[in-house]
């Protein structure tokens, strides 16, 4: 029987593609946002898919309908470039380097739906969020100086993207005994293998190439688990573990161009490979003390974030966090919830003084919300109402000027000298001018970053 | 009451204001970036004129020479713009009562070039340019007033080649020919050119040759077309790509001249920008983007579709 359970969650997961993360800083859903996302041990409807698959067992049955969205007043400032430090023509790039921040649309729907399987002990469920951006969204930046030619612009790493991306988690829990319940869920990213075939008749006109693409698009999976343990009546505990996962492209370009076919490295290879929607692993503890009409929680997190990719494959080189969040529910009357949370989440990012420009900040998340449950047509319904206030600790970032700037290599990761020193003399640049540091990284000489994201959202759930 | 509610309000701003990003004034010091001449006394408005051509003094002259490049399996309509400072003397009588005799000094200030292959640019380093021999031509005038008509001799200049190469010899195929001399200095043969920035470096010798005439437009002007004949020697290159067989064809339909008087004497632009009495290249220099924008020196735009 549990064998059996375990085989279907198990097989439905492998044939259902998801990705994070919208619910990682905001909450899986409703109640999930007015507690600040401290659901570890308190899981208890079908947000319990991502928060923690145990807290399935203590579901009912249900479809839920959310709608969520994030009023953005983030901002990154750039520091005034000094004189003399352009690389030549830096005045030409395709886009001016300007502020960033301001994230844009974060908004989408959530679907849910938990059942009872086989047995009053098995219950499965499964949550999608459909972001108003439509699925697959992707927007990859390069995080050092190369950015300068692209949208020379920076952005939050953690946030941003990653709060755009949909989300579709499946989970299945057993109930063990009275006292302890186990779950297991998957959540899956898409990995893309993209090659790009191109001819250039006229190299002195390559707008006029031939260009196929082959296209392979795949799932990736990443398992999440967890655990619920009540010893006694009051107390209730709760373990969960995400696996890592992201969205990666890889593939390559082939470039063939008319008049160069005897060259040794014909045809062009360019490969590639971009990293999105990155997720660590990541571990929950959390613990619900549960009085006469109220229930509060607290949890911590530890994230691995040391395992972070960058946007271009490499290891981000961030720190390990920990986190920490407390709830609280109170229940008014039969059937009516008032709720809040109050939680830290440190930034995993440390301070960006090299070549890299990472953009993230502490966050201080307050929040508030509530759920009442009424009948209509002899059936059952909820509502709940979340809003969440994310406060981002103002950050300073200054860049260190090395003493002697080095190339930029692949191994180095100070600011970078994309000019090397020359005797000769061109039009655009004289040798002099090439004498020491010449970047146009976005982020030099320095940059800060803050603000405000406001989220709230309602979600409607028929009990059955 | 009110200094409590003071309070929390002092309190609850100062917390929001802790997440507001301020703007960083950085203080990493400015750096000299490129020394641009001063422009000080330069002018591009006309000096007085007595209406007639007088060639003694210092010109600018200015060539556009037009080709199509055929490289990389591609055609491209190719331009060079050169930048030449010339001291006209000696100024004569021919053997007609209207012919106008006189002497030219040729320098080579600047050379540009429209882009080649998958828009790359060559540039001519200001080393190459600096180590170029002043030319002596002869130039005639028949009439010196507007339509008056202007020739000249012909202008051959060797870049990394001798003066033993003639206008009409072949140029020499290897760097080991005794004829091809390190004219920039760069300890290696023949010239050094840069493709992009900094992209490659392709070493070559090179040979050109224009011939120039054009008509008298008023007092300090003359424009007019030429011929002109480029032969090259490639020896080495950084990248293949940049040592890649290139052909050139003249097209002639596209080829100009304009010479001005930039000394500010009879009716000319003055680009003295040092108040010394004289014009070198580094005015010249100086003065380029200015004449350009005042269009007293036209760039035509590349145009692929002339060479197809």
């Amino acid at each position: 029987m549990r064998m059996g359970a375990l085989a279907l969650g198990l097989g439905l997961a492998a044939a259902t593609p998801a990705r994070a993360n919208v619910f990682e800083v905001f909450g899986a859903n409703e109640r999930a946002r007015a507690m600040a996302g401290a659901m570890t041990a308190t899981a208890s409807d079908v947000a319990a898919v991502w928060h923690n698959p145990a807290g399935l067992s203590l579901a009912e049955p249900g479809i839920s309908l959310g709608l969520g969205g994030a009023f953005d007043r983030t901002s990154i400032l750039m520091a005034p470039r000094p004189k003399g430090y352009d690389p030549p023509d830096y005045a030409l790039r395709l886009n001016e380097r300007r502020d960033g921040g301001n994230q844009g649309q974060i908004f989408g729907f959530t679907l849910g739906l938990t059942l009872k399987l086989l047995s009053e002990d098995v219950r499965a469920g499964v949550l999608i969020y459909f972001p108003s951006v439509g699925f697959a969204h992707a927007d990859a930046q390069m995080p050092d100086e190369r950015q300068q030619f692209f949208a020379n612009q920076l952005r939050f790493e953690l946030l941003d993207e990653r709060l755009k991306s949909e989300v579709i988690a499946l989970g299945l829990s057993y109930r063990l005994s009275d006292w302890l319940a186990l779950g297991l869920g998957l959540k899956t990213l898409q990995v893309a293998n993209n090659t790009t075939s191109v001819y250039t008749p006229n190299a002195a006109d390559p707008g006029r190439s031939y260009l196929l693409t082959k296209l392979e698009q795949n799932t990736d999976t990443a398992l999440v688990a967890g655990a619920m343990i009540q010893p006694w009546d009051f107390l209730r505990l709760g373990l969960s573990f995400h696996d890592e996962i992201a969205f990666v492209v890889r593939g390559k370009s082939l470039i063939q161009i008319r008049g160069q076919e005897n060259e040794d490295d014909y045809p062009v290879t360019q490969p590639i490979e971009q990293v999105q929607h990155g997720s660590v692993p990541r571990f929950g503890f959390g613990a619900a003390y549960t009085g006469t009409a109220w229930t509060a929680t607290f949890e911590g997190r530890w994230e691995l974030w040391s395992r972070y990719l960058g946007p271009d494959g490499e290891l981000a080189r961030f720190d390990d966090t920990y986190s920490l969040a407390g709830g609280f529910e109170y229940q008014l009357r039969p059937g009516t919830w008032l709720r809040s949370g109050m939680a830290w989440h440190p930034s995993p990012v440390p301070d960006q003084t090299g070549r890299t420009n990472y953009v993230d900040n502490d966050r201080i998340v307050a929040a508030l919300g509530a759920g009442n449950e009424f009948k209509l047509w002899e059936n059952r319904f909820q509502v709940d109402l979340g809003v969440q206030m994310h406060a981002l600790l103002a950050r300073q970032t200054t860049k260190s000027l090395p003493k002697r700037a080095g190339a930029c290599t692949v191994d180095n990761r100070a600011l970078c000298d994309e000019v090397p020193d020359t005797k000769v003399d061109t039009p655009v640049q004289s040798a002099a001018g090439t004498t020491g540091l010449q970047t146009g990284n976005p982020g030099f000489p320095g940059f800060s970053s803050g603000g405000y994201m406001l989220s709230a959202g309602v979600d409607v759930r028929w009990l059955f | 009451m009110n200094a409590r509610r003071l309070l929390d309000v002092s309190l609850g701003s100062l917390a929001l204001m802790a997440c507001e990003a301020q703007r960083l004034n950085v203080s990493v010091p400015d750096r000299d970036a490129l020394i641009i001449a001063d422009a000080g006394a330069q002018t591009l408005d006309a000096g007085m004129t007595d209406g007639e051509l007088h060639a003694d003094g210092t010109w600018l002259l200015f060539i556009q020479d037009r080709y199509c490049l055929y490289a990389a399996g591609a055609v491209s309509d190719f331009m060079v713009w050169s930048w030449y400072l010339v001291n006209l003397s000696g100024e004569g009588p021919g053997a007609e009562m209207n012919q106008i005799y006189f002497q030219e000094r040729v320098k080579l200030c600047a050379q540009d070039q429209s882009p080649v292959t998958a828009g790359l640019v060559t540039y001519i380093p200001a080393a190459v340019t600096a180590a170029l021999p002043e030319r002596h031509l002869q130039g005639f005038l028949v009439g010196n007033l507007p339509g008056g008509r202007f020739l000249s001799t012909e202008l051959s200049e060797n870049w990394g080649l001798s003066d033993a190469v003639g206008p009409e010899d072949p140029l020499p195929e290897s760097a080991d020919d005794p004829r091809v001399i390190d004219q920039d200095g760069d300890g290696k043969p023949g010239v050094t050119m840069v493709i992009g920035n900094n992209f490659c470096t392709v070493q070559i010798a090179q040979r050109t040759r224009y011939r120039l005439s054009g008509e008298v437009v008023d007092s300090a002007r003359i424009e007019g077309t030429l011929w002109s004949d480029v032969s090259k020697s490639v020896f080495d290159a950084t990248l293949p790509l940049c040592k890649a067989e290139n052909q050139l064809d003249s097209r002639a339909d596209g080829n100009r001249m304009v010479m001005m008087r930039v000394d500010g004497k009879n009716g000319g632009t003055n680009l003295d920008a040092d108040g010394d009495g004289r014009i070198d290249c580094a005015e010249i220099m100086a003065a380029r983007e200015r004449l350009l924008e005042a269009e007293l020196v036209v760039k035509d735009a590349p145009n692929a579709a002339r060479c197809r």
